[in-house]
């Protein structure tokens, strides 16, 4: 015998404010959101934050749910939404959470004799497709391990695509 | 190791040490050549993250054109269906970008196996064959059965509280202490089981019934235990503050528990995250916890009393200038009318309130 924790009334009564519904049904959610993150970042500090900020997501839009037997796709967006916005910080300049010991951003320590203009589509042009989904993938968010494991490749042999990459590309950086 | 080789270990966010970022900055300021590879690398990814698409636009790209387009709202299924010609062509012209996409796709089938595994409480019904079987399973069952219900019962009183960023909400636990949580916060505990414990996240004001049992309030970096008393805390980015009005409350570092802070009224301290709280020091209640929607009042001047009021609730309170040096205490949650709380003052100074229009006036 089985008993649906998500049961479309329950998410009704929540829905329309009735406060124990809604915090028993945000506790039931805490627990998918925590399994899900963990399975994917492992992280505990990083989970919280992102079950919390699922929650956050799912309490502001719980309104305007029209169907009830839709909180299950609902939810799912609101936990994808917080993980790909997640990996897109990691590498921004303004949140970096991940990159730990990089070159400033601005380039005012660079010799001012190498400010000419660089065609960057031409070198971009000369990477290999692999090469870049590699760096597109690494624009994205996600680490070299992580990379690694969605093409079936080894953390070293995706970091080797890059470095050749750019030892392609520094022949027109140098141009 | 040159200078271009360390390069290449910061494009692949590898560890460099201190002495070999040194030496690759100062090559960087001499090389012209080392410094051009690098700003073509730097300008090479400034391009490539220039053609993601917004996430939220990748995700339901990948859920439609994985054939999950069932998963999106009217709205969101309109929006994409506006974009799609535009996210197909980005997309399909980016390798790394339809990966994502099928990313996406196991992302979600991953989130289903998690939601499957925590949706349904699976209760064992025992076959009706038993009947020869010794009363000992008989009593195993039924134990196994009152263990099962208990369980089911106290999943339910688990109770998560989760606040807004920018709302306010006055929570009444178990045992009367109250819980005023500003968001974005979250706070949990156990309804029925409560154990004077909660777990928060973000900022909250407690105002603890004194019991012999202690109350505790956990955070990600520290543990406050308390008898009877009114704190505020507050836990964000790896660092969990608090803030004592009144009472006594001691403090310890999760990861250093033996460590810990006593705070005295008008006392905070720092918990960083695994490290042990920092010295108590004295703070100015009437500034520091502004933010709870509280006002308090220790031996404060009429004047500034009267700045704080206006300011917490957005009126006019005027005082007669022979009062304005007089002094008031007094703590007052955001729930009391600014009637009541200008009358209470108006009494410790014998004198009355007379209102006109939005303005309050304390005269003699």
């Amino acid at each position: 015998m089985a008993l649906n924790k998500f049961d479309p009334k329950l998410v009704r009564r929540a829905q329309q404010g009735e406060r124990n519904s809604r915090n028993l049904l945000l506790g039931r959610l805490s627990k998918v959101f925590e399994s899900f993150f963990k399975r994917k970042l492992g992280n505990q500090a990083v989970v919280d934050d992102l079950v919390q900020c699922s929650l956050l997501r799912v309490n502001s839009g719980l309104e305007a749910l029209q169907q009830m037997d839709k909180f299950k796709a609902f939810a799912m967006k609101a936990a994808m939404f917080e993980l790909h916005d997640y990996y897109r910080g990691r590498h921004s300049p303004k949140e970096r959470t991940y990159e730990p010991q990089l070159l400033p951003d601005n380039k005012d320590f660079i010799n001012p004799a190498s400010g000419d203009a660089i065609d960057v589509e031409k070198a971009l042009a000369m990477l290999t497709p692999h090469a870049r989904r590699i760096l597109e993938l690494r624009e994205h968010g996600y680490k070299f391990k992580e990379i690694a494991e969605m093409l079936d490749t080894t953390e070293t042999a995706a970091k080797m695509q890059v470095k050749r990459a750019f030892e392609k590309m520094r022949t027109i950086f140098v141009d | 190791m040159n200078p271009h080789d360390i390069l290449k270990k910061v494009i692949c966010d590898e560890e460099i040490t201190s002495e070999q970022k040194e030496a690759l900055v100062t090559a960087l300021e001499s090389d012209a050549e080392l410094a051009r590879s690098y700003i073509g690398w730097l300008q090479v990814r400034s391009n490539i993250r220039h053609d993601l698409p917004p996430t939220q636009d990748l995700v339901l790209y990948a859920l439609a054109a994985q054939g999950h387009a069932d998963d999106l709202s009217h709205d969101e299924a309109s929006t994409v269906s506006h974009q799609w010609k535009h996210l197909d062509t980005v997309i399909s012209s980016h390798p790394g970008l339809t990966t994502v996409t099928e990313q996406v796709n196991l992302d979600r089938e991953a989130f289903l196996e998690c939601w499957e595994a925590e949706s349904h409480q699976n209760i064992f019904v025992l076959p009706a064959v038993m009947y020869r079987i010794a009363a000992v399973i008989a009593i195993v069952s039924v134990t196994l059965f009152a263990t099962l219900f208990l369980l089911t019962q106290r999943e339910s009183a688990l109770h998560m509280v989760v606040v807004d960023p920018g709302d306010y909400q006055s929570v009444q636990l178990p045992d009367s202490s109250f819980a005023h949580i500003s968001g974005p916060a979250t706070l949990k505990y156990d309804d029925e089981q409560f154990g004077r414990s909660v777990e928060l996240t973000g900022r909250a004001f407690f105002d603890i019934t004194h019991k012999p049992d202690q109350f505790i309030v956990r955070t990600d970096e520290a543990i406050v235990q308390v008898l009877g008393t009114r704190f505020a805390m507050r836990s964000m980015n790896d660092i969990t503050q608090v803030i004592l009005e009144s009472g006594r409350v001691k403090v310890a570092s999760n990861d250093t528990p033996s460590r810990s802070v006593t705070l005295l009224p008008g006392q905070m301290t720092d918990v960083v995250h695994g490290s042990a709280p920092s010295p108590s020091t004295a703070v100015n209640l009437e500034d520091e916890l502004r933010w709870t929607g509280f006002i308090f009042l220790r031996n404060t001047s009429m004047r500034k009393a009267a700045v704080l009021i206006s300011n917490s609730r957005n009126v006019h309170v005027d005082v007669d200038p022979s009062l304005i040096n007089e002094t008031v205490t007094g703590t007052f949650s955001p729930q009391i009318p600014i009637q009541e709380i200008l009358d209470a003052l108006s009494l410790t100074l014998n004198a009355s309130v007379e209102k006109q229009g939005d303005m309050y006036q304390i005269v003699p």
